[in-house]
């Protein structure tokens, strides 16, 4: 790779960089440093804030929500995705296993209720963080869809946080998204005819193919936000400046897609 | 607020008052015994007796226990500053010796001991002093600790300067979260093991 070229962060390593065991995120700053110019996208960040600060501030308002750590496991097994249980209970497991003294230590009674007050204090300021770190040695954060979900960044309100992602609706744009896909229609075509040849596509390959395939033909609909969520990967990939690197750590969705518009991709 | 007056007596008119307050002026004793009547309902005879008696003693309870509040408060404030200079002082120590590992790191955790100390105290410091506090935990324990740089001794002394203000406001807190980023300190260190915790979680599933 070249000393002086352009690294572009996808969504996957943006959430890496502050979520990932400490060998992953050291080879994630090892990839970076090689990059004199690094940016990423408000598309990116609303993905960024919705996959990975939603479960930070789910799990805070769990956390205050709390008289002890049996109510925090029982109401996070209440959960009905098992990704978001495991999710979360192992991100919960693992800030008491990093604070507790000794291992298998009791997170009941007493020293429970410390550990208690020790995870709301350290979520509370770690969400804060978690939305300053996404521009940290970021250089350019570009904006060519405009999206107005990144804008605001979790707000505290009270004890609680708002986290909300606003529901777009085609009949209320408050985007770029219909002149950034118009804008771009050759890419998200080729993106398009790639997928149709492509033999097992997965569930999420197969909701973009064919919501692509409506949206080339009116592109209005990507204004909806089940729409334009389900297109992310093509959407990235077609923002991601043409001389930079897209880093991400799902090179299986992006590899093809990058490819077929002349677009690097790379994992870490 | 933990109180700090001494037991100094107790009498009839003690009782309902928390231990080592206590009420200052007369016994009422004898003024119970003054206004007694037989013509009058004892329980009535005496019920503005006892309402006055405690109109005066509870404002100098009161007084009392909001001086003995300033004077615990203070007491611990003090405690809390001489904790923080305690652990300032060891990171100066830390940097002096920063070239001897073995040396440097049983210094460095002695800083543990002082925060432990600190946390004890966090009643008496406000919630944006103990948030500090915690993300200092965080930077103490981290197992990559002993690979910290100087400039990362340097940013966690810096905080602690900060905190001798004791009262932290939310902008200062957020100036000293990110004066520990920018050295590289890595605060989300604590939730870096999830993916192992969720192979527990998966494995308990499988068998349970």
């Amino acid at each position: 790779m070249q000393a002086d070229s352009k690294l572009f962060l996808e969504t996957t390593i943006q959430i890496d960089r502050c979520s990932s065991d400490i060998d992953k995120k050291e080879k994630i700053d090892q990839v970076i440093s090689r990059f004199s110019e690094i940016s990423s996208s408000t598309y990116v960040k609303m993905e960024f804030k919705r996959r990975f600060i939603q479960d930070l501030v789910y799990l805070y308002h769990i956390l205050i929500g709390s008289e002890n750590f049996k109510d925090v496991w029982f109401r996070i097994s209440k959960l009905r995705s098992d990704y978001h249980k495991r999710k979360i209970n192992g991100i919960i497991a693992s800030f008491c296993g990093f604070f507790a003294d000794h291992e298998n230590e009791e997170v009941h009674g007493p020293l429970g209720s410390e550990l208690l007050e020790k995870a709301v204090r350290y979520f509370r300021n770690i969400i804060e963080v978690a939305w300053e770190s996404f521009n940290r040695e970021v250089s350019e954060v570009l904006d060519e869809t405009g999206c107005y979900n990144a804008k605001i960044g979790p707000t505290r309100k009270g004890e609680k946080f708002d986290n909300r992602t606003k529901k777009c609706k085609k009949e209320d744009i408050k985007c770029k998204i219909v002149e950034f896909f118009t804008r771009n229609r050759k890419s998200f075509k080729k993106i398009y005819k790639k997928l149709c040849q492509l033999d097992c596509l997965d569930d999420e390959q197969e909701k973009l193919k064919n919501i692509l395939e409506n949206a080339l033909k009116k592109p209005r609909i990507m204004a909806d936000r089940k729409n334009c969520w389900n297109c992310g990967d093509a959407i990235i990939a077609a923002e991601s400046p043409g001389d930079a690197v897209l880093f991400t750590t799902n090179i299986k969705h992006f590899e093809p897609i990058c490819s077929e518009i002349k677009k690097k991709c790379t994992s870490s | 607020m933990r109180a700090t007056h001494q037991v100094t007596g107790m009498n009839d008119r003690d009782e309902g008052f928390p231990i080592g307050c206590i009420p200052s002026g007369e016994s009422t004793q004898g003024g119970v015994q003054k206004n007694f009547s037989d013509e009058i309902p004892y329980n009535d005879l005496l019920r503005p007796i006892y309402e006055e008696s405690q109109k005066e003693p509870d404002f100098n309870y009161k007084a009392a226990d909001a001086a003995g509040e300033i004077e615990a408060s203070e007491t611990a404030v003090k405690k809390i500053v001489e904790l923080l200079k305690d652990a300032i002082n060891l990171l100066d120590e830390v940097l002096e010796v920063y070239d001897d590992e073995i040396e440097r790191m049983n210094t460095f955790s002695l800083i543990e001991e002082k925060i432990k100390s600190l946390w004890e105290l966090r009643e008496d410091a406000d919630s944006n002093f103990t948030d500090l506090l915690v993300l200092l935990e965080v930077a103490v324990k981290n197992s990559r600790c002993q690979d910290y740089r100087e400039n990362q001794f340097k940013s966690i002394k810096a905080v602690l300067e900060q905190m001798r203000e004791v009262c932290i406001t939310p902008e200062k807190l957020k100036e000293c979260r990110t004066l520990l980023l920018d050295s590289g300190i890595d605060l989300f260190a604590p939730t870096r093991n999830w993916e192992n915790y969720t192979v527990e979680i998966k494995k308990k599933d499988a068998s349970g």
